[in-house]
């Protein structure tokens, strides 16, 4: 049966900080895998996904985090992911007579 | 003879003292002032919450008075856009309508074979 997308944390723990929580998060997309492995074991690949967390609250995310490694995890609404995941951007949008916009997007990486 | 109250017969619409020969007559009320919404729900609402909204932050035009009418006449009586007048509707001699307006645009019709008819669009001043 369908599970309503609703009840949503999203959390990203970059290596060596704290763990923080996007809030209001309106669009999350999780994408596993894209690649062919590259290793001869089958686990390595350089294209294992991506995530992309939109949110109209501050990303509290910053240029510091760019590139740096941690855990997304989403829980709740139907969205149990947790993967491990490198910061690679943040896009922040800013329409007249609208709300601002804030989407982070990471790559997927091994453990 | 009894008129029936949703029969247009018996309107009579003027603007600036010149009486046209309608056959459509539109009248629109909108309040401009009705907030437009921006939809700011996210994913973490629970099921059976509300919508989340919150007004946009700029208001509406302060020209902008949300009332317009529309007619659509016989005859090829031009009125020039942004003239101005007195618009007045009457319905079996009951008056609904007086009110300042100008005119925002005016279409005329020239078909073979057919009767010139114009539409012409005002927009009405609040009271």
């Amino acid at each position: 049966m369908a599970t309503p997308c609703a009840g949503v944390t999203a959390t990203w723990a970059a290596s060596g900080g704290s763990s923080v929580a996007f809030s209001e998060v309106f669009d999350v997309k999780v994408n596993l895998g894209g690649g062919l492995p590259a290793a001869r074991d089958g686990t390595w690949t350089l294209e294992m996904g991506t995530v992309e967390v939109s949110c109209f609250g501050t990303a509290n995310t910053s240029q510091a985090d760019l590139f740096k490694k941690g855990t997304l995890t989403f829980s709740g609404g139907g969205l149990n992911v947790a993967v491990r995941a490198i910061m690679v951007g943040a896009n922040t949008a800013g329409t007249v007579n609208d709300v601002a916009r804030y989407t982070v997007r990471f790559n997927v990486a091994p453990d | 003879m009894s008129t029936t109250p949703h029969d247009g017969s018996g309107t009579v619409i003027s603007f600036a003292g010149t009486n046209f020969t309608a056959r459509t007559i539109s009248v629109a009320f909108n309040n401009p002032a009705a907030e437009d919404l921006i939809d700011v729900s996210h994913l973490g609402l629970t099921a059976g919450n509300s919508v989340l909204t919150m007004g946009r932050p700029l208001t509406g035009s302060a020209t902008d008075t949300g009332q317009e009418v529309t007619v659509e006449y016989l005859g090829k009586n031009l009125i020039a856009d942004q003239s101005t007048g007195t618009l007045v509707i009457t319905h079996n001699g009951v008056q609904l309508l007086s009110r300042a307006a100008t005119c925002n645009s005016t279409t005329l019709n020239f078909n073979t074979n057919e009767a010139i008819t114009g539409t012409s669009t005002f927009k009405i001043a609040r009271s």
